[in-house]
């Protein structure tokens, strides 16, 4: 009888062993497991989740890109980000592997993005919020903007430029994107928060300056 | 088998299949412990979007890319200010490549001890006097810093004072008849073309 009872106790322990080394590694925590390189997989993915490269990198997936992909992300709120402080004060704020927001202590932001999900997503973002800009040459000619393809670019890096600016009077803001996609074509376009906007060569005089310590970006009223 | 065999085999199935029941369970609720608020849903809206690959290859290649451009320089960042050290030595070590010749004709008559010889931070590559107070003729080359001319006695006249950063200039006007009209001598003009 004792040697059952010895018998079963023995079953008992090695069983909770086995079981315990099921679990995952960190107790408590997930670790994401390996999702299809799909846009519906991308969807139904959990934070952690990854996508395994052909080179055997994992693009891991974040909270917000997830929700970027099922198009319920607030691009104006960042403040749930995963956030790093650079000695200089700047926030680098980590949206996703492929879309990093540098933003620097006076409003001044730049974003930079790697992938053409990432950038059809935002760019979807700046047209939903921002109004675009027309170019006037040298001779005083406007230009039509030059609208890259959506919804998606074949990008290879973009970078989008948020900038104050004043007339002295009224505030507004100024957008840059650039873009590169894989054949070195280069792509540019400008958003501001006000509608009728130009840029290019405009006269100095009640444009609108950068209030920021950049002085990139020029604006005045159609 | 006996019945004490058999309850000791039940028990043990019993065991091990509670206990993996509740383990499964832990996993699953780790699982699902993440994303309170990630609530799954699909849009049908964009249906044929479905089958897009999330990532493509190009994708997959500049995102482990990593560029100087990936970190973008803050536009408030203070310009370091260059320390003396670094400004000033190159700087220095421009004027110091960078020289001046200069071409002169002085009248000694009424100054026969007029020479170049002693001028501080010249270098004299060519003079000749004609005679005790004749002309005195005179290649030097300085730094672009100057100074230009060098100390000379009150009474001295100058004739003809040319600079130029390169010599070819200097060789065109000894070349020339203005300057033919006050150097005749041979030797000088041949010395002088040499050396320019």
């Amino acid at each position: 009888m004792k040697k059952r009872i010895l018998m079963y106790v023995c079953t008992f322990l090695l069983s909770i062993v086995f079981f315990a080394s099921a679990l995952p590694a960190q107790e408590g925590r997930y670790t994401g497991k390996q999702i299809e390189n799909r846009l519906s997989a991308v969807r139904a993915a959990n934070p952690g989740d990854y996508i395994l490269l052909k080179s055997g990198k994992k693009y891991v997936l974040t909270k917000e890109e997830i929700d970027i992909a099922n198009k319920r992300f607030d691009y104006k709120d960042l403040s749930q980000v995963e956030t790093k402080t650079q000695s200089d004060g700047t926030e680098v704020k980590t949206i996703s592997e492929a879309h990093v927001a540098y933003v620097y202590k006076d409003g001044q932001a730049i974003h930079v993005l790697k992938t053409g999900a990432s950038f059809s997503a935002f760019m979807k973002h700046i047209e939903d919020t921002y109004y675009i800009t027309r170019y006037v040459d040298l001779l005083e000619e406007y230009h039509d903007v030059r609208k890259i393809s959506s919804p998606r670019f074949d990008v290879f890096r973009a970078s989008v430029q948020f900038q104050k600016m004043s007339n002295g009077t009224n505030e507004i803001e100024g957008i840059m994107i650039t873009a590169y996609n894989h054949k070195g074509q280069n792509y540019m376009m400008r958003y501001c928060s006000d509608p009728d906007m130009i840029w290019g060569y405009i006269s100095n005089r009640d444009s609108y300056k950068p209030t920021g310590e950049s002085r990139q970006l020029d604006f005045d009223r159609e | 088998m006996k019945p004490g065999k058999s309850a000791f085999v039940i028990c043990c199935a019993v065991s091990v299949f509670i206990l993996s029941g509740l383990f499964q369970g832990a996993r699953f609720a780790s699982a699902l412990d993440v994303p309170d608020d990630a609530i799954l849903y699909y849009d049908d809206s964009d249906e044929f979007e479905e089958d897009l690959p999330y990532l493509s290859e190009e994708d997959e290649a500049s995102i482990q890319m990593a560029l100087p451009e990936d970190t973008p320089e803050n536009p408030l960042q203070p310009e370091e200010p260059e320390s003396p050290k670094k400004t000033e030595a190159p700087k220095k070590q421009r004027e110091a490549q960078q020289y001046l010749y200069h071409l002169l004709i002085l009248d000694r008559l009424d100054c026969p001890s007029a020479d170049i010889a002693a001028a501080r931070d010249m270098t004299v590559l060519y003079s000749f006097k004609h005679g005790a107070n004749g002309y005195l003729i005179a290649f030097y080359r300085t730094p672009a810093a100057g100074p230009m001319l060098p100390e000379l006695p009150d009474e001295s006249r100058i004739v003809l004072s040319l600079s130029a950063a390169r010599t070819s200039i200097l060789k065109d006007f000894v070349n020339s008849n203005p300057f033919r009209l006050h150097i005749t001598h041979r030797a000088v003009i041949a010395e002088l073309l040499k050396l320019l």
